[in-house]
């Protein structure tokens, strides 16, 4: 049969056609006659076809019900740390200060948006059984900038919420007889029960060692001392030189219990708290920031991680001698920013991501 | 070789029409709001690892797609039909995931032992593992758009026309996408056919 090289183009869309179940019944009956009398165009054809069998790269494999269930849990809770895009109502909240004096301010700030960016973030598919003869075992680092949160999802069915500018190394597969993870920054801990696996979380100086609970670490490295909260279960902290010396550092740790809190300070000391406040603690979880007689230093080394800010104060140190007492949601940056000059008795002057904070000029 | 033996995506029946399924969702049904994620949350998760390699992250920007649109409540008012609709949601959605990331998206292939292949006896098993490998591997390396066509009518057996709307292109790119896909794996598998 003669063809030239239109034909070849048309026969082949046709093909594509037929493949993707686009084509008419015109079209079907026109690739069957061509298919019948002209054996290069059936080769063609099959090969296309074998192709077609074989390259479903992307079946819908996915089990629709732990979905299915979350979204139901989301939608009757309304909070979901998931959630990035989402318009959410906005919502007004008090905001008070209080002096250092005992003087006591009270205004109220219109709603106070904070656009958080909370970041799924990716976990590789597919963790595999190491080869025996695998040395050290190859470690996962997921990390988030300044501004974004994360939610990591382990092997081992843990969750992890990793809160802004924090990093959490995680083996890509657990040892045998425990799972240890290593965070630098603040993340909230659900953890799987496996009661052969005991689930430790390392931070540079300090170790929380538990058996499937819920619990919030922060230990940023620019702050001073390491802090746990306990939401539900049991843990035990400790400070922590090495993990090789695992026994004496769970002699010396406190057993901290749901609704508790403890406290490495810098000094190596642990402070336990009886009833610690989980909420303020772990608000970041649910996308807000809660600030309980704040100096101006941790309001904005917060506010600087949260939003991905670089902010000075053009005053001497330790001149603003207010406190702020705060709750902050997903109002927009300028909202919290005023709220907070006005709070502390400051203006500020913003350029781009640059903030600068001063007093308020006396006139 | 005749027609019929060409396998055709498989395409869910859904319990309602759109027209119904949107208005019953704008009124916070339950029912049809979970039969809404059963149906489409499987194959727009695996359109979303097209976009974003890892697992997590698709699963987590199609439950927000969802959650979005429950919580718009009436406000919902999608426009066209379900199917494409959706797809175009997870698509942007992606998109804005991947602009706001500043975390590199590994792209991981799909498991191989997951796809499975009707019909296979087990002497060609491995042959077949190694197709697909070969698949796998040309298909993640062709070009976003044309990877995202292909994968929208092989897996996903979205029309060209949905498609397009999709991806904001012209339904006649669509098919020359797919076509080239085709050809390109063709060469790649010269040595199987």
């Amino acid at each position: 049969m003669l063809r030239n090289r239109q034909t070849d183009r048309r026969l082949f869309a046709l093909m594509v056609r037929c493949l993707s179940g686009e084509s008419s019944e015109r079209e079907v009956s026109q690739l069957q006659a061509h298919l019948s009398v002209d054996n290069r165009t059936a080769d063609t054809f099959e090969a296309f076809s074998k192709v077609w069998a074989v390259s479903d790269v992307a079946p819908a494999t996915e089990n629709p019900d732990e979905a299915i269930e979350r979204l139901r849990e989301l939608r009757s809770t309304g909070c979901g740390a998931s959630i990035h895009t989402l318009p959410r109502r906005a919502d007004r909240r008090a905001i008070r200060t209080t002096s250092r004096g005992g003087a006591r301010y009270a205004l109220r700030v219109a709603s106070v948006l904070a656009a958080v960016v909370a970041l799924a973030v990716a976990v590789p598919y597919l963790f595999r059984s190491p080869a025996p003869e695998t040395p050290a075992p190859v470690q996962n680092v997921f990390a988030t900038a300044r501004g974004q949160r994360a939610v990591v999802q382990l092997t081992d069915g843990t969750r992890v919420q990793l809160n802004v500018n924090s990093r959490l190394t995680v083996p890509e597969t657990f040892a045998e007889n425990r799972r240890e993870v290593y965070l630098e920054g603040q993340a909230y801990f659900e953890v799987a029960t496996d009661s052969a696996r005991p689930f430790i979380a390392h931070t540079r100086n300090a170790a929380v060692r538990v058996l499937g609970t819920t619990f919030d670490v922060r230990a940023y490295p620019d702050e001073s001392g390491v802090e746990v909260v306990v939401a539900e279960g049991k843990v035990l902290f400790g400070g922590l030189p090495d993990s090789s010396r695992l026994s004496q550092a769970v002699r010396d740790s406190v057993l901290l219990e749901k609704g508790q809190g403890g406290r490495l300070t810098a000094g190596g000391k642990i402070v336990h708290t009886r009833s610690a406040d989980l909420r303020r603690l772990t608000a970041w979880t649910h996308g807000r920031l809660i600030f309980r007689d704040a100096p101006f230093e941790v309001v904005s080394r917060e506010l600087e991680r949260w939003y991905d800010l670089d902010i000075r104060l053009d005053a001497p140190p330790r001149s603003v001698n207010l406190l702020l007492n705060a709750s902050f949601g997903e109002e927009p940056l300028s909202e919290i920013l005023n709220a907070v000059s006005i709070a502390l008795n400051l203006e500020y002057e913003r350029t781009r991501r640059e903030i600068v904070f001063r007093p308020v000029a006396r006139r | 070789m005749t027609l019929r033996s060409v396998p055709l995506p498989k395409r869910t029946t859904p319990p309602y029409g759109d027209a119904e399924w949107v208005s019953r969702v704008q009124r916070r049904d339950e029912e049809a709001f979970d039969r809404l994620v059963e149906v489409y949350y499987p194959p727009l998760v695996a359109f979303a690892r097209q976009h974003l390699g890892a697992a997590e992250s698709a699963r987590s920007v199609v439950q927000d797609v969802f959650l979005k649109i429950w919580r718009l409540g009436d406000r919902w008012q999608p426009r066209g039909s379900l199917r494409p609709y959706l797809y175009g949601a997870v698509h942007h959605q992606c998109i804005d995931q991947k602009k706001q990331a500043r975390f590199r998206f590994v792209h991981v292939e799909a498991d191989a032992e997951s796809l499975v292949m009707p019909g296979v006896g087990p002497e060609d098993d491995l042959r077949y593992r190694e197709m697909l490998g070969v698949v796998q591997r040309t298909v993640a390396r062709m070009p976003e758009r044309r990877r995202l066509a292909f994968v929208l009518s092989r897996s996903q057996g979205l029309s060209h026309a949905e498609i397009a709307a999709v991806l904001g292109i012209a339904s006649g790119t669509v098919e020359r996408h797919i076509g080239m896909a085709l050809k390109t794996l063709r060469e790649r598998l010269a040595a199987y056919l």
